[in-house]
């Protein structure tokens, strides 16, 4: 009876262990750089490699980077010193701009994930600081899960969390906290 | 005969609408708490640095190519420097394209403003007086200069309360207008100063000092120095239970902020303890504490005396009684003789 107890207990605890795994794998940003299973492919390996892509004929973003290997098989791409540019349909509008210590292109997702020392210039010259982004490409956002940091000329805000509507320009913060400067006001 | 000409009364009665109370500086803080917390430089004057906080529980959502930016659920803008601060179920800004300057702000739901007033003046130490602004919606556009208070509008000061529907400022032309919802009426309540020698505290102002005003709308002409009370009209002084009523009362200040001249028209009836005046208009002149009343001027004191004229000047004081009437109007009297 009590061994039947310990095996459902222990089945309880595990089923919970692994969701919380699943659950914190699927939410956070991940950081592929950690994948054992790279190690058993060879990547090639660029020197300050220039990506770009194209909607049509529109350019809607480009990456240098210091150092790139890219995995064939994984359809992935691992990233040192990344900088770049993301361009809005409005040519008029500057682009926003990008850098960060490392980050991963995963081909089949469409998503770049980026993380150390992340650091975002909006059009607007507002600056967002961060530890971890996913660029999704497809759906033209930024977003993430860790704190943010973001910081204009009159303002700085804080937040739990951000996601940024490439498109619309529609940034949303979560739980912020801001601190305005009212002698710009 | 009857008729003395000074009565004693032991109380003052209809003298007072404290100065204080409609003084223009006061009715024009009021409208503005709000956008002080979010504009706490005004317009006209030097900036000075300081800093607002802003939080809220769920999200900011900021729109760039608009310049927007809207908070959502409990939040919360605290003033550094004060401490003044506002609460509200949503906060949306708007900046100017540049970023530079705010355009327009507004809170809505469950909006309470706390506002922090610190003033010195002369030797009087420090002092720290404490507003609290209610209402649901609370705006400020900067291209209008407006701003405006809306839905249970209530405003409490120290020794000053406000309830309305719609509080609307100009702070540009420095005029405001304050309704009532259909079939209510503007509600205004403040407190007597008090003497030097008694220090005001919460324990001393009692139901005696209170003066409650009721008014359709409050006009409110800072250039001017002047506020206006219309549509049914009533202000009741608590201390005396004197009471006067007009459609519409005109309050003019001095440049001190006090008032100077109160002048009441369209049936106005003022009741007294021992006396009651009716006239088409009513002139209060504070300098003088003299009242005058033109137009079917009608006096009665004491139940046993009556005036009435085309016009009469009398005392605010009872207890000091009816002056006279004017040389080139004759005075009709009738006394009873008991």
């Amino acid at each position: 009876m009590i061994a039947m107890r310990l095996i459902t207990s222990g089945l309880i605890i595990g089923a919970l262990l692994l969701f919380g795994y699943l659950f914190w794998t699927s939410e956070g940003p991940h950081t592929d750089q950690d994948d054992a299973s790279f190690a058993k492919e060879k990547p090639i390996i660029l020197q300050n490699p220039e990506m770009s892509d194209f909607d049509g004929n529109w350019l809607t973003m480009r990456i240098r980077a210091k150092t790139a290997r890219v995995f064939e098989n994984k359809k992935k791409t691992l990233l040192h010193r990344i900088d770049g540019e993301i361009f809005s349909r409005q040519e008029s509008t500057e682009p926003t701009l990008l850098f960060a210590n490392s980050g991963t292109v995963n081909g089949k997702t469409k998503l770049i994930t980026v993380s150390g020392d992340v650091r975002v210039i909006f059009s607007d010259g507002q600056k967002l600081f961060t530890e971890n982004l996913i660029l999704d490409q497809k759906k033209r956002q930024l977003y993430n899960k860790v704190k943010v940091r973001v910081v204009s000329e009159n303002d700085k805000i804080h937040a739990e969390r951000m996601r940024y509507h490439i498109r619309t320009g529609v940034l949303i913060l979560s739980r912020p906290k801001a601190w305005i400067d009212t002698g710009l006001f | 005969m009857a008729y003395s000409p000074y009565i004693e009364h032991p109380e003052p009665t209809m003298r007072q609408i404290p100065n204080h109370v409609f003084n223009s500086g006061r009715a024009t803080i009021i409208p503005v708490l709000v956008c002080l917390m979010l504009f706490p430089v005004p317009v006209t004057t030097a900036r000075t640095r300081d800093t607002v906080t802003i939080t809220s529980d769920k999200t900011a959502v900021v729109d760039k190519t608009k310049g927007t930016a809207v908070w959502q659920k409990n939040v919360r803008v605290i003033r550094t420097s004060t401490g003044s601060n506002l609460r509200s179920d949503r906060l949306s800004i708007k900046r100017d394209l540049k970023g530079k300057r705010i355009n327009h702000a507004e809170a809505l739901g469950n909006v309470k403003a706390v506002f922090h007033r610190q003033s010195e003046t002369g030797s009087t130490p420090l002092q720290v007086s404490k507003s609290i602004v209610t209402c649901d919606r609370a705006t400020f556009d900067r291209d209008s200069s407006l701003a405006e208070l809306s839905g249970n509008v209530h405003v409490q000061t120290p020794d000053f309360e406000l309830q309305a529907d719609r509080l609307r400022y100009n702070i540009q032309t420095e005029r405001g207008k304050i309704t009532a919802s259909p079939g209510q009426q503007v509600r205004i309540l403040f407190y007597k100063k008090q003497g030097p020698s008694e220090p005001e505290t919460n324990a001393s102002r009692s139901e005696t000092q209170k003066i409650t005003g009721l008014a359709d709308e409050i006009l409110v002409d800072r250039p001017a120095h002047k506020s206006v009370l219309q549509g049914k009209v009533l202000i009741i002084d608590h201390s005396d239970q004197s009471e006067f009523k007009a459609d519409r009362a005109e309050l003019f200040f001095d440049d001190l902020e006090e008032i100077e001249t109160i002048v009441a028209s369209g049936r106005f009836s003022m009741k007294q303890p021992k006396r009651l005046s009716k006239a088409e208009r009513a002139v209060f002149e504070y300098a003088t504490e003299e009242v005058t009343l033109i137009g079917d001027a009608y006096v009665k004191e004491d139940d046993n005396m009556e005036v009435s004229s085309a016009r009469i000047k009398m005392y605010m004081k009872v207890n000091r009684g009816i002056i006279s009437g004017f040389d080139d109007v004759p005075v009709k009297m009738k006394i009873e003789i008991k």
